[in-house]
């Protein structure tokens, strides 16, 4: 089951917010090591999980399996405000692209389809809101996953080292064809949101133009 | 310096922007090979190898996609099995990011086959230096891109331009070849193909464990597996997107 979370129905699902944060604790802190983001030895966060963020969350039952954010372009964003050096020219930006980041899928649920569910979900709310394509930071690694699911990805730049890690920049684009690529791979049959999508509230959509 | 720098970067940032564009219309293994090799060419790759399935123990002729090596090298690789010992593809199941091949050079040190591989490649083939890039899946290392010559230009920012398009190259190479659609660590082994033949036939659990001697017990286990990996709730299903995805026939 997968949640759609956005600012105007977040008050519905504050105890999946609540157990996200703990759950990126334990990966991005612990696994990985993003000290930085920690915050009371119990959560890991940044300065973009404001009252803009979206979070797309998987849970089982009451248990939150895997995620990911998505954050507006229009303002500063992880790519623009701690990435500029990966992306050659000017870094996409506008009311209908997101940001996507902090995708993450708890360790034992990562030999499932997961990953493609999350890749499924994140196509279909971007077609909902009329979102057309998502920027990421992402490792080197994470690319070759990314075109065998058929996600339409595009570099923003060369892969760069950052900590002894290349990363890369992407530009992804909102297609049908790859929502229909990803569920073919993934052995996913239709939608996977599960709660009707909120439409962006007036005030939000009126200060992105 | 910074200067020179920049030029450099920005010339391969066009090269390789042209190339993934490029790349994700080409439909046939054959062009990919060709874009890839026109590519790293200026930079003194003459030849490459890519593979994917480096944890087959059934030899290289399997795992690789696509070869541009020089005659002779691909027939005396295979014949002589280097492909279990060569220290590149050992090196490059560990490793998450590109390496140089002279890097493996200190492991070979104690390692007779291994080192064996590497000089001939570069006495009798002329592949005396190169870079690897490993490509992953969403579990880790599945396959690699191997390129290398007589003398390479490696600094950089031509190795982040080789590795941007040696896994757009890659992915595409697999994407259009349909039999390598299926993601290998999912793919089903030899055992579990074979219950499924026999789910597919009608058989079941007990009379397929009669046939293949085993006990029920075990099929049970095997057909679990296989669903699991199909990802399918029940053996029907299974059996359904076996025979679809071609893992086997009837």
């Amino acid at each position: 089951m997968i949640y759609a979370i956005t600012p105007e129905n977040r008050e519905s699902y504050a105890s999946f917010i609540e157990q996200q944060f703990q759950i990126r604790h334990a990966i991005f802190v612990k696994e990985k090591g993003w000290h930085e983001f920690e915050r009371r030895s119990t959560y890991e966060m940044d300065q973009y999980d404001d009252d803009a963020a979206i979070y797309i969350l998987a849970a089982e039952g009451e248990r939150v399996i895997a995620g990911f954010r998505l954050y507006p372009t229009t303002r500063p964003h992880m790519l623009v405000s701690a990435f500029p050096q990966l992306v050659e020219g000017e870094a996409p930006r506008g009311p209908d692209i997101l940001e996507w980041s902090r995708i993450f899928i708890v360790r034992d649920k990562r030999d499932s389809g997961v990953y493609y569910e999350l890749g499924a979900a994140m196509h279909e709310f971007c077609f909902a809101r009329g979102v057309r394509s998502v920027t990421a930071v992402i490792q080197m690694p994470r690319l070759a996953a990314m075109r065998h699911a058929g996600f339409a990805v595009r570099p923003l730049g060369l892969p760069k080292d950052i900590g002894g890690q290349p990363f890369l920049a992407v530009h992804v684009e909102v297609r049908e064809d790859a929502l229909a690529e990803v569920r073919r791979v993934g052995n996913i049959q239709g939608p996977v949101i599960v709660n009707p999508i909120p439409h962006a509230a007036a005030a939000a959509a009126a200060s992105l133009h | 310096m910074g200067v020179r720098m920049l030029v450099a970067e920005s010339r391969f940032w066009k090269a390789a922007l042209e190339f993934t564009e490029r790349c994700n219309a080409l439909t046939s293994v054959k062009t990919i090979s060709e874009a890839l090799s026109n590519a790293v060419i200026p930079l003194g790759f003459e030849h490459f190898a890519v593979t994917r399935g480096l944890f087959r123990r059934d030899g290289f002729s399997k795992a690789a996609l696509a070869t541009d090596w020089p005659a002779g090298w691909y027939d005396r690789y295979v014949a002589g099995g280097f492909y279990a010992f060569d220290p590149v593809v050992r090196r490059n199941r560990k490793s998450a990011n590109p390496f140089k091949w002279t890097d493996v050079l200190p492991e070979c040190r104690n390692d007779a086959r291994a080192s064996s591989v590497m000089h001939i490649a570069a006495t009798e083939f002329r592949l005396c230096e190169g870079v690897c890039i490993p490509i992953h899946n969403l579990h880790g290392v599945e396959g690699a891109v191997s390129l290398g010559g007589e003398h390479v230009e490696v600094n950089a920012e031509s190795l982040s331009f080789i590795h941007l398009i040696s896994v757009f190259a890659a992915t595409q190479m697999a994407r259009v070849t349909s039999s390598l659609q299926q993601n290998l660590t999912m793919a089903l082994s030899h055992r579990e193909r074979e219950v499924m033949c026999w789910a597919a036939s009608g058989k079941t659990a007990a009379e397929t464990a009669s046939r293949m001697n085993l006990a029920v017990s075990t099929v049970d286990k095997q057909i679990a597996s296989a669903m699991r990996k199909l990802r399918s709730a029940t053996k029907t299903q299974a059996v359904a997107v076996a025979l679809a995805e071609q893992y086997i026939a009837v």
